[in-house]
């Protein structure tokens, strides 16, 4: 795919850097955006909730069922552990030592083993922001984009409408035409 | 409204001691499925006999023994206000009915007999029925009552109605109350 000529390729890759003091180097993670979710999907897909009757015979699923509410939950946060560690993939060289990615429970440990790195509350918000970033979930970064679109758009078009105004004529007096 | 088991005495009391709005009865089978009947209006009674014989010394009461053992009979008769199975999330069967649950067959196809001791034993499922009263302060009631088998059965799916008579492979209820 392209646009205006130049290919779009590469997933988004944002840059958090956690500032160290001293003879300490800063700390910087790399997180990526995450291209496909049918891979998570696939193998660990979202509760159903469970179908009432109701007399008649109409069916509908029960979304109030306290049950599915709690596996819901589960499978949202347990998604989210794995959207992070996904993420952080691209970072170099990073490894976890209590998280295997083939057992889901372990996932939760990545905030446990920051912790233990010293990473504080304020830190592991900024990590996990920059995967929401990187994987276009952040509407502030949404809105200053197209912010960024729009006045860029504006500045072109008046540029475009000042050029076409200033070649009304030619300095022969004949009107502007494209051959000329 | 009454539960006849949860009675002491034979006579019937003007007023209702369980509403059976707050009680709900749940179908199981000898495996993992269960069927949640939210009722609606009805009654739910069960009998529990035993027999004694009494043999007289010249004339006068003298020994007693126990009899033959006697199942508890079952008799259920409400309109129900939904059914529902947390099992149906995962069963593409969908939500059996209530005559689908006792007669092992439709959405309960594959339901297992709740009576394991022995295979060639018509089917039949553990009944529990559980009184949560409207009051805080009440306890909650579940009265199980197990490998029942229906002798009759009356089904109306437009009504939500359902009246059975049936009996169960036991001398008497389950019967556990704890707080809410």
């Amino acid at each position: 795919m392209k646009i205006n000529g130049v290919k779009i390729e590469g997933p988004n890759v944002e840059i958090i850097v956690i500032p160290r003091g001293g003879d300490i180097k800063d700390i910087v993670f790399m997180a990526q955006a995450i291209i496909d979710y049918e891979e998570y999907d696939k193998k660990y897909p979202a509760p159903n909730a469970p179908e009432i009757i109701k007399p008649g015979g109409i069916k509908y699923p029960d979304y109030k069922d306290t049950d599915f509410a709690k596996q819901f939950d589960d499978w949202a946060n347990q998604k989210a552990d794995w959207q992070i560690l996904k993420s952080l993939e691209a970072t170099p060289n990073l490894e976890w030592e209590t998280i295997d990615m083939d057992k889901p429970e372990t996932w939760g440990n990545y905030k446990d083993e920051l912790k233990a790195a010293s990473f504080s509350a304020p830190e592991i918000v900024r990590i996990e922001n920059g995967v929401t970033a990187a994987c276009g979930l952040d509407q502030k970064k949404i809105d200053e984009a197209k912010e960024r679109f729009l006045v860029g758009r504006e500045a072109a078009l008046k540029e475009q409408s000042s050029l076409s105004l200033g070649q009304k004529s030619m300095p022969s007096g004949k009107p502007a035409s494209d051959s000329e | 409204m009454k539960i006849k088991g949860l009675l002491s005495a034979p006579w019937s009391p003007a007023f209702t001691q369980i509403d059976m709005k707050d009680s709900l009865l749940r179908i199981k089978d000898g495996n993992a499925h269960t069927l949640i009947v939210v009722i609606g209006e009805g009654n739910f009674t069960y009998t529990e006999r035993v027999e004694r014989q009494y043999s007289l010394d010249r004339g006068t009461l003298d020994e007693v023994r126990n009899g033959d053992e006697v199942p508890v009979d079952v008799r259920f008769d409400f309109t129900w206000e939904y059914l529902k199975s947390p099992s149906s999330a995962s069963d593409s069967l969908g939500t059996p009915t209530v005559e689908d649950a006792l007669k092992n067959s439709g959405a309960a196809a594959d339901w297992t007999s709740s009576d394991t001791v022995d295979a060639c034993r018509p089917y039949a499922v553990d009944l529990e029925l559980e009184y949560i009263p409207n009051c805080a302060t009440g306890d909650k009631e579940v009265i199980t009552l197990s490998d029942f088998r229906y002798e009759q059965l009356d089904q109306d799916l437009r009504a939500g109605t359902v009246a059975v008579t049936g009996k169960c492979n036991i001398t008497e209820a389950t019967v556990v109350r704890s707080a809410q």
